[in-house]
C-alpha cells in the first residue's frame, strides 16, 4: 500500500467534527494535500485513539490565514472560510423530514437498513461496531470533492453526503427486490456464508457456488444429490442445516487445514483474523500498510498500491 | 450525458463485473462519466443470472423470456451505465475492444491479478494506445503478496481485515450479513480513478494503481488498530461502543428492535425521563456518563427491561429524537423502501427499464450544487450500446501495440 502526494497542490480546512467530514480530511491527508485543522470541537463519538487516528497529518490552523481549495464542515455550518470547493456532511440530508434528527452508527446502520442483514446467535440484529459507515460517507465526500477537482469547473462548488442515504446505498438491493416482487426476505442477499470454529480459531465459508465441490470438502459424497443443497435457492430454505455440516466438519480440524481444505477443493474459505493477528502479518508491514498515528500506535494506510505513475505524453 | 457533473466528459472502459467492481463504476456514472460496460455475449456478467437462480430477484418472482436483463442485483448495481458486447477472446472483437479502449479515459477491472494483462488491456499494453490511460485494477489480494492469484469474495475480505472479529464478541466472531467489502473496495477504487484523473490534469500522466479488496476495509476501523498496537484494546461487546452508555438493539414488545446510542448526559437525562414515566426507574448515579459506564450491565438490563415493554418503537423514536437522542427502529426492505425520509428527499429515481418494467431505484448519498446525482438511464440490456459505441469508433486499425 502506499500514499500519495498527487494532491500536494491542494489546501483543505478540514473544519468538521464528525468522523465522516474528519474522515475525509484524513483521505486527503494519505493523498499528500495539505491539511489544516480547523479545531473544531470534535463530536461525542470520537475517541481519543479515533481523533488520534483520524487527525495525524494534519496541521493545526493557525498564523495567516490561508485561502483554502476546499472547505470541509458539518451541516448546518456555516463555513469558516470561503473556498471554490465545500464539502458538507449531513446526518439525513438537506430536506426531508428527519433532517434535523440526531445520528450516531448504531441508528444509522438501523435505520439505513443494515443491521438488518446481520444477526448473532440470539437473533439479535447486529450493527456491527466503531465507525464505518460515516467513514465511507467520508469516503464519497473525498471522491466527490477531487471529481470537482479534476474537473477545474470554474465557479464555486458544493458537494454534499448524507450519512443515511450512505448505508442505504451500500447494500445489495433490498428496495429493488421489494419493488419488484414484494418481498422482505434478506437472507437470499447474505450469502449463504457462515463463520466456522476449528480447534484453533474460525474461518468464515463462502458456500454460494458449486455444491459437489463443497461436498468433496465436507467429505460427504453422500450429500452430491441432497435435494436440500444442489441448488443454490434450496440451499437458502436449509441454511441451518447446512450450518450444522460446516460445524460438524470444522470441529476436527485446525484453521490451517480448514484453509488447506478449502484450497484443494477450489472452495473459498479465509481465516477469521483478530486486529492483533492483521498487525502481526508480515507481508503488510514489509509493503508498508501501517502509519505512525499522532501519539504513537499504528493505522492502516489508503489501500492503493501504485503500481506505476506513468509517462509523460 | 450531464454536462452539470464533474466528470461530464470522461468515458471509462469498465471490465468489472458481480459487485465491487460495479459499485465502482456505479460511483463515477452518477458523477457524470460514460461508462461502457465491456460483456461477453456468452459469458456476461454472472449478476445478469441465467434464468435458474433466485427468483426472487426478479419481478413478479417471474424469470421472463429475458432473464439476463431482469435481475435486481444487476439491475441496481448498474444504472447510468452502457453494455458493449465483446468477446476479448475473439481476435476481431480484441481489435475492436482496443480500438474502444483508445477512447478512454480510464480503465476499471476486478479481476484477480494478472488476469487484466494476460487478456491484453494492461496498463503496460493500454498505455501504448493512450499514454494518459488511468487503469484501476481491484484485485481480491495484493498482486505481491503469496496469495496474488486466488479469487476472493466479500466474505473473505471480511474475515481478513479484522471486521469479523470485531464485529461479535467473546462469544465469537459475526459476519458481516452482507458482503460489505464489496462495496467498500468498489468505493476505495473510484476515489483512486479521482485522485489519478486529477493528476493527470496536472501532469498528463496516466497511472496504474492496485485496489487489493483483501485490505481496502482496514482503514475504516483505523482506530482500533491504534488501539490495538498501543496495547489498549477493550473487550469486545456485542453492539456496545466506548463512548455508548446504553448502547445497542433491543427487542421491542411487538417484535421488532430498536436502536439507540447515548453518548452525552443530556440525551440520558432525556431517556431517563421516559424511562420513568414508563415506570423503569434509572438509578442514582447514572446521570453521569462515568456512573453509567461504571454500571453498564444494570444500565443495559434496565433499558431492556423499558423497551421490551414499548408497542409502538416508531412513536417513541420520534419522542426521543424531539430531544435529539439518536434512536431508530432497525429497518428491512419494505421499511427502506417507504421510508419517508429517503422517499421525500428524492433518494429513490423511477427508471423504465425496458425488460423489467418501471421501478424506483436506489440512489447515491451525494449532492452536488444541490442537485442530486440522480442517474439518467436504467441498467442497460446485455449490449443495448453495442450498435451505437462501436459504430462512433475511427475506422483505422491500430497500428502500435496491437495484441499478441
Amino acid at each position: 500500500m502506499s500514499r500519495t502526494t498527487w494532491l500536494s497542490h491542494v489546501t483543505v480546512l478540514d473544519a468538521g467534527t464528525s468522523a465522516a467530514a474528519r474522515y475525509c480530511g484524513w483521505l486527503f491527508v494519505q493523498n499528500g494535500a495539505r491539511v489544516l485543522d480547523h479545531g473544531g470541537r470534535p463530536g461525542n463519538q470520537l475517541t481519543e485513539a479515533t481523533l488520534d487516528f483520524l487527525d495525524t497529518g494534519k496541521e493545526r490552523a493557525a498564523g495567516p490565514p490561508v485561502t483554502p481549495d476546499i472547505v470541509l464542515l458539518d451541516a448546518p455550518g456555516p463555513a469558516p472560510s470561503a473556498a471554490r470547493l465545500t464539502g458538507v456532511i449531513d446526518a439525513y440530508g438537506p430536506e426531508g423530514p428527519r433532517a434535523d434528527w440526531a445520528a450516531d452508527e448504531v441508528t444509522l446502520a438501523a435505520m439505513g437498513g443494515a443491521a438488518a442483514y446481520t444477526v448473532g446467535r440470539d437473533g439479535t440484529p447486529v450493527y456491527g461496531f466503531g465507525l464505518r459507515y460515516q467513514y465511507l460517507a467520508g469516503l464519497y465526500l473525498f471522491t466527490a470533492l477531487v471529481a470537482e477537482l479534476s474537473a477545474s469547473r470554474p465557479g464555486s462548488h458544493e458537494v454534499r453526503v448524507s450519512l443515511l442515504e450512505t448505508v442505504a446505498s451500500v447494500l445489495p438491493y433490498p428496495t429493488t427486490q421489494y419493488a419488484y416482487n414484494g418481498s422482505d426476505s434478506l437472507l437470499e442477499q447474505s450469502g449463504p456464508r457462515f463463520v466456522v470454529a476449528c480447534t484453533d480459531g474460525w474461518v468464515v465459508v463462502y458456500a454460494g457456488l458449486a455444491w459437489t465441490a463443497i461436498t468433496r470438502m465436507l467429505e460427504r459424497p453422500d450429500l452430491d444429490e441432497d435435494r436440500r443443497f444442489v441448488e443454490l435457492g434450496d440451499r437458502f430454505g436449509h441454511v441451518a442445516e447446512l450450518g450444522l455440516l460446516f460445524d460438524a466438519w470444522g470441529a476436527g480440524r485446525t484453521v490451517a487445514q480448514a484453509l488447506a481444505d478449502g484450497a484443494a477443493h477450489d472452495v473459498a474459505t479465509a481465516a477469521v483474523r483478530s486486529p492483533e493477528q492483521v498487525l502481526a502479518d508480515p507481508d503488510l508491514s514489509a509493503r508498508g500498510v501501517w502509519h505512525e498515528v499522532r501519539g504513537g500506535g499504528h493505522a492502516p494506510t489508503i489501500p492503493n498500491l501504485l503500481v506505476t505513475e506513468g509517462v509523460s505524453t | 450525458m450531464n454536462e452539470d457533473l464533474p466528470l461530464a466528459g470522461i468515458r471509462v472502459f469498465d471490465l468489472t463485473h458481480v459487485w465491487s467492481g460495479p459499485m465502482g463504476t456505479r460511483i463515477l456514472a452518477a458523477l457524470g462519466a460514460e461508462v461502457l460496460k465491456i460483456e461477453n455475449p456468452d459469458r456476461p456478467d454472472i449478476l445478469r443470472g441465467n434464468g435458474n437462480d433466485l427468483r426472487l430477484r426478479y419481478p413478479d418472482l417471474d424469470y421472463g423470456d429475458d432473464p439476463r436483463n431482469r435481475n435486481a442485483w444487476f439491475n441496481t448495481q448498474n444504472v447510468g451505465k452502457k453494455s458493449v458486447r465483446l468477446d476479448l477472446k475473439s481476435p476481431e472483437d480484441i481489435e475492436k475492444a482496443r480500438r474502444l479502449a483508445a477512447t478512454c479515459d480510464v480503465v476499471m477491472s476486478n479481476y484477480r491479478a494478472g488476469v487484466l494483462s494476460r487478456m491484453g488491456f494492461g496498463y503496460e499494453q493500454l498505455r501504448d494506445l493512450r499514454p494518459d490511460i488511468v487503469v484501476v485494477e481491484m484485485t481480491a489480494f495484493p498482486s505481491t503478496s503469496p496469495q496474488a492469484r486466488a479469487a476472493g469474495f466479500g466474505a473473505q475480505f471480511d474475515a481478513a481485515s479484522g471486521n469479523t472479529w470485531l464485529s461479535g464478541d467473546e462469544s465469537g466472531p459475526v459476519l458481516t450479513g452482507f458482503a460489505i467489502g464489496d462495496p467498500v473496495g468498489g468505493m476505495f477504487a473510484a476515489a483512486a480513478v479521482m485522485t489519478g484523473l486529477e493528476r493527470r490534469r496536472r501532469t498528463g500522466r496516466g497511472c496504474h494503481v492496485e485496489i487489493p479488496q483483501s485490505e481496502a476495509m482496514m482503514p475504516l476501523f483505523g482506530e482500533q488498530y491504534v488501539l490495538e498496537s498501543r496495547g489498549t484494546a477493550g473487550q469486545l461487546r456485542m453492539n456496545g461502543d466506548p463512548t455508548g452508555a446504553p448502547h445497542g438493539i433491543y427487542p421491542t414488545a411487538n417484535g421488532q428492535w430498536l436502536a439507540l446510542g447515548v453518548h452525552d448526559d443530556g440525551q440520558w437525562a432525556a431517556v431517563a425521563a421516559v424511562m420513568d414515566s414508563a415506570g423503569v426507574t434509572p438509578q442514582p448515579g447514572w446521570e453521569t456518563a462515568a456512573g453509567r459506564a461504571g454500571d453498564l450491565e444494570r444500565v443495559e438490563a434496565a433499558v431492556s427491561t423499558w423497551l421490551s415493554g414499548i408497542t409502538d418503537p416508531d412513536a417513541l423514536v420520534a419522542a426521543l429524537q424531539a430531544d435529539r437522542v439518536p434512536s431508530a427502529r432497525v429497518a428491512g426492505p419494505a421499511d427502506l423502501f417507504a421510508d419517508e425520509q429517503l422517499r421525500d428527499s428524492g433518494f429513490f429515481t423511477e427508471l423504465d427499464h425496458p425488460s423489467a418494467g418501471r421501478h424506483p431505484y436506489p440512489g447515491l448519498p451525494l449532492r452536488i450544487d444541490g442537485a442530486r446525482t440522480v442517474p439518467d438511464r436504467p441498467a442497460p440490456l446485455l449490449g443495448q450500446h453495442t450498435g451505437e459505441v462501436l459504430g462512433a469508433l475511427p475506422h483505422e486499425r491500430l497500428t502500435t501495440g496491437e495484441a499478441s
